[in-house]
Order: C-alpha cells, then sequence, then structure tokens
C-alpha cells in the first residue's frame, strides 16, 4: 500500500474536528477522487497528507503511512525532503502559486536546484523536457514568460510538469480542472491519466464535478461535513450508490440525454 | 409552442472594445438571436466567446457598437431619458457572483425591494409586506428579510438576486452563470425554481452558462458562440445527436458523463481558444477545426437556417 490515511481528524482551532474519521487507501498506479460539495473537507484531508494545513489547522488524531511510515511524524527537515520529490502537489490555480514578477523560467530552474545537485544548464534542460512531456508548444517562449502572459490551462500545465519533475510517487490534486474552461479541463483530465499511465504516479484529485471523478478514478471518496459518507471503486460509487446523499448527488448532476427540467 | 414573435430579437448586434495601440477587440460580432415568449434560450461557450458581453449589451451595461435590440418590435437602444429608464423593468439580470452583486451595507429586503422604490410601486412603509411574497417566491423563509448578505449561504445569495430580478414582473430575465458558483444539488434547486417560475407567470430566459450539459437540460433552444460570433442555433433535446458545426460537436465530446455512456472516452479539442484580438481570417474556428477546408480560411460562414429551427454558421453546410 502507498498511501494509508487512517482515522484522520483535523480541527482549525475550534473545540469540533473540521474533519474527522477519514479512511483512504491507495496503492501505487491508482486515481482516487475525493468529491463533495463546498465546506465537506475535501481540501482539507489532501493538505493533511502534504502537512500543509493553513492557518492553525492541524491533526488531531490518525495517522498518514506514505510507504509504510507515518509521515505526520516527521520533522522538518524530513518534510522537505518529502515535498515536491515524493508527494507534490497541484492547485486549483496554479497561476497563483508562482510568483508573479518572476519568469517561469527561472521559477522553474530554481525549484529543480532546490531539490537536487543540477547545474543551471541542466536545470534548464530539465524544465525544458518537462513543459513539453504537458504538450506545451513553444516550451523556450513560456520558460521566458511571466505568469501572467499565460492562458489559465498553460499555467495548469506548467503546475503539473513542475509537480511531476522528480516523479514523485504521489500527485495530490486539489480542483485541478475547476477554473478551466469545458475543453481545456477535458486535456488536463487526460493529461494526469496518461500521467499515471506512463509513469505510474497514484494521483488524489479533489474535484466537486462527479463527471471528471467518474471518468478517472479507481476508487471515490464521497464526504459531506467533514466526513466520508461513501467509498469504494468508480464503478460501485457511480452504479451502486449506498448512501442516500451519494444518490442525491449524482441525481443532481445534469446530463446530456439525461432528466431536462423543460 | 410559442408566440411566432419575438419578445426580444437582436439584429447584428456588434460590441468592441478599444484596446491600447488603436486596436479594436470584437466581443460580439453582428449577432442575431430570436427568444420567443415563454421559453428559454440557451447560450453556451467558452471563456471569451462574448457571452456575457452579449448579456450586458443587451441590458445596456456596456455600450453597444451597432446593431439593434427590439422589445416586443421596439428599439430599445433608441430611448432616451425616461423612456429608456422605464424600459428597463421589461429586462432584469440575475449576475453569476451573489457576493460582488449586492451592497453589503443593505439588508436583505432593502436589496430586494430597491427596483419597486424606484420605479414608485411600492411606498417604503409597504417594504415589510411585499419582502414577504418576494422571499416566498424563490422558497426563502420571511426571517432573511433582516439579514445582511455576508450572513447567508451562496445558494441563498443566488435566491436573493433572483428575488430582485423578479421583483418588477420583468417578461424577461437573463442570467449570466447564475449557478456556476453553486455546488450541483443546490443548482438544481435553482433550475427547478426558474422552471417553476417560467411555468406560473411566463417569464422568458435567457440562460447563458458554460455548462453544455446544464443548458441542454434546462433550455429549450441552445445557442453556441464561439469567439463573438454564434455559430449555431439548435433545439436542445436535439443537440446530443443533431448538433452540426465541428464546435458544436466538438464541445460535446469534451463533456463528461457521470452515467449515461459511462466509460466513453473524450476527445477534447487540442489547442485553445485564439485571443479575440487575433481572430483568425474567414471561419473563426477554422484553425482549431478538424474538417477545415481552403474556404474557411478566405470566407466567414454565415448562419444559416438548414432546417427549421435550426441554424448553423459551417460551409460543409452549404
Amino acid at each position: 500500500m502507498l498511501l494509508d490515511v487512517s482515522n484522520l481528524a483535523v480541527t482549525y482551532g475550534g473545540e469540533a474536528a473540521s474533519v474527522s474519521h477519514v479512511n483512504l487507501e491507495l496503492d501505487k498506479g491508482e486515481i482516487l477522487s475525493i468529491v463533495g460539495e463546498s465546506g465537506s473537507g475535501k481540501t482539507t484531508v489532501v493538505r493533511a497528507i502534504l502537512g500543509v494545513l493553513p492557518g492553525n489547522g492541524r491533526v488531531t488524531e490518525g495517522a498518514v503511512f506514505f510507504s509504510n511510515r507515518n509521515i505526520l511524524e516527521s520533522t522538518n527537515q524530513e518534510w522537505r525532503n518529502i515535498r515536491g520529490k515524493e508527494i507534490a502537489m497541484i492547485f486549483q490555480d496554479s497561476g497563483s502559486m508562482i510568483n508573479p514578477v518572476r519568469r517561469i523560467g527561472r521559477q522553474f530552474i530554481d525549484y529543480i536546484k532546490r531539490h537536487s545537485s543540477c547545474s543551471e544548464a541542466e536545470a534548464y534542460n530539465k524544465g525544458l523536457n518537462m513543459l513539453e512531456l504537458m504538450r506545451l508548444a513553444d516550451a523556450k517562449n513560456i520558460m521566458r514568460s511571466y505568469p501572467f502572459e499565460l492562458s489559465g490551462g498553460m499555467r495548469q500545465r506548467v503546475g503539473i510538469a513542475m509537480a511531476m519533475t522528480f516523479k514523485p510517487k504521489l500527485l495530490l490534486a486539489d480542483e485541478p480542472t475547476s477554473a478551466l474552461d469545458v475543453t481545456i479541463q477535458a486535456q488536463i483530465v487526460r493529461q494526469i491519466v496518461d500521467l499515471r499511465n506512463e509513469l505510474g504516479v497514484a494521483v488524489i484529485i479533489v474535484t466537486h464535478n462527479l463527471g471528471v471523478a467518474a471518468y478517472m478514478s479507481n476508487k471515490i471518496v464521497v464526504m459531506r461535513n467533514g466526513e466520508v459518507v461513501e467509498a469504494g471503486t468508480g464503478e460501485q460509487v457511480i452504479l451502486n450508490p449506498e448512501s442516500d446523499y451519494t444518490k442525491e448527488l449524482l441525481e443532481a448532476v445534469p446530463e446530456i440525454g439525461g432528466k431536462r427540467f423543460v | 409552442m410559442f408566440n411566432l414573435d419575438p419578445i426580444l430579437e437582436i439584429k447584428d448586434l456588434t460590441t468592441c472594445f478599444s484596446v491600447t495601440g488603436g486596436r479594436k477587440l470584437v466581443a460580439c460580432n453582428k449577432i442575431n438571436l430570436q427568444v420567443f415568449q415563454g421559453e428559454t434560450l440557451g447560450i453556451v461557450g467558452e471563456s471569451g466567446c462574448g457571452k456575457s458581453t452579449l448579456a450586458r449589451t443587451i441590458m445596456q451595461l456596456t455600450p453597444m457598437t451597432d446593431g439593434v435590440v427590439l422589445f416586443k418590435g421596439k428599439d430599445i437602444t433608441k430611448f432616451k431619458g425616461d423612456d429608456s429608464r422605464q424600459q428597463r423593468r421589461n429586462i432584469q439580470m440575475v449576475f453569476q457572483d451573489p457576493t460582488t452583486a449586492f451592497n453589503p451595507n443593505m439588508k436583505i429586503k432593502d436589496i430586494i425591494c430597491e427596483p419597486l422604490l424606484n420605479f414608485n410601486i411600492i411606498k417604503k412603509s409597504e417594504i415589510d409586506a411585499k419582502i414577504e411574497e418576494l422571499l416566498s417566491l424563490v422558497g426563502l423563509s420571511v426571517e432573511f428579510k433582516n439579514r445582511y448578505p455576508h450572513n447567508m449561504s451562496g445558494g441563498q445569495r443566488q435566491r436573493v438576486g433572483l428575488a430582485r430580478a423578479l421583483s418588477l414582473d420583468p417578461p424577461v430575465v437573463i442570467c449570466d452563470e447564475a449557478t456556476s458558483a453553486l455546488d450541483v444539488s443546490v443548482q438544481e434547486k435553482i433550475i427547478e425554481l426558474l422552471v417553476s417560475i417560467q411555468k406560473e407567470k411566463g417569464t422568458t430566459f435567457v440562460f447563458i452558462c458554460h455548462d453544455l450539459a446544464l443548458v441542454q437540460a434546462f433550455s429549450h433552444r441552445t445557442a453556441v458562440m464561439y469567439l463573438g460570433n454564434v455559430v449555431e442555433i439548435v433545439n436542445s433535446s436535439d443537440i446530443a445527436n443533431g448538433a452540426k458545426h465541428p464546435y458544436s460537436k466538438a464541445l460535446l465530446k469534451s463533456v463528461f458523463y457521470v452515467k449515461k455512456n459511462r466509460g466513453k472516452k473524450i476527445e477534447p479539442l487540442e489547442s485553445e481558444i485564439p485571443s479575440p484580438l487575433n481572430a483568425p481570417s474567414g471561419c473563426p474556428f477554422r484553425n482549431r477545426c478538424d474538417v477545415c477546408m481552403e474556404r474557411c480560411a478566405m470566407e466567414k460562414p454565415k448562419l444559416k437556417e438548414i432546417e427549421p429551427k435550426h441554424f448553423v454558421a459551417c460551409h460543409l453546410c452549404d
């Protein structure tokens, strides 16, 4: 088992836990989707796995076993080695993760050099290769660009390229397609699936889009109010949901050729 | 099914913005649309295709460069002074982001009743009586009337936006991505509400949304926009099998299915929508189109009726 989250609980300062009793299991090369409405605690779970809870958020209970080691007990130095190399993360808008006043190339090179002992030229070439792998046309030009010069879809590809540079075993994706148009969303989803197929990376994707979850996941976890209400393989959850909440959620998704309102 | 005279008709509507360097950005390019009494017209397209500009131009929030907007046969853009003000009662709008659409210092009852006071339909003393009726129309309990917008959830705020738009009993309501910021279950409730209001009052909706699945489920007809142009208008029930324009087909292939057609491979369009400042010559879609011909670069296809109530702008359909 690559990742085993057991009985995780997170609180943001208050008495009540924001997320509790979360159990996840993930093997190499699997894609797991966490779906649920806003405020259900989806993002909190993935942030807890990487130890990057915002504000005064902290894990109060449970463990996160990554390659059979509880990474929540890591020291700061150990966390630094895990983040980026073992587990990487992409965000809803990769543009806001990148420094807006520095060129993409400069940041990419710094990132690569920080995590490995590359020379400047090696780091540049590695960055270039990663951008090309993400099917970004004219990668050299992108290395010279500022984030604002790229479209949302291109920035998201740059974010994935950076995250995948060190071939992490686990990729955490927090709403990676929610800010994108449908056509670009489809491109990015296809690319994440390709990365899984080619590099065998395991992926946890947080999304509120059940279509995306149904399309790409081996496993689906449905969350509500900080708790897991349903978990199972993609087939089980989509075709034979057990909890009423999952049924309601599936019922509410508009589909082409499905229920019509008028 | 509908009256033959359109309640709202847009002819050759063009909206340009000036950008630095003296260039012109054409956000809406000679758009022609007809909307009939009691129907819902869905408008779908990627961001930057001019959907919102179209809505704002119809509302006269953005000045148009050229064209006419006819409401019941009268060109509302030519009205001046009080005539212009009075006609705004006829077309109301629901905005995408309900957090920024309201004055945060106003109570819900003042927000919803402001249009009524503006047109002297009610007196200030009548607000409390009227607010009950309007809140119940959108399914909110009357205790919300003294709250402020920040005390409500996104779905509740969107209902307030709807109540404000409906307060003047407008024949036409334009919804610009009115449900995009909401969760699916909340979205479904808002859509059901719109449908019941339409049945009760015969309201006409123009429903702008980037979610093709939602648009085809909720609207009678769907207009597909690309780079400032309407490329196809089709009955929503026919769109899945009857869409003719390569862009409409490409949009359909990018849609993720949940239960229906499960496991169907998506075939996303390669590349991205070009900037409207560098729109290709001829057909705006030609550089992403997989059936592009020589003619497409030279001549822009016109929107033509290829079968009753089905319009397509593509040389392949000639």
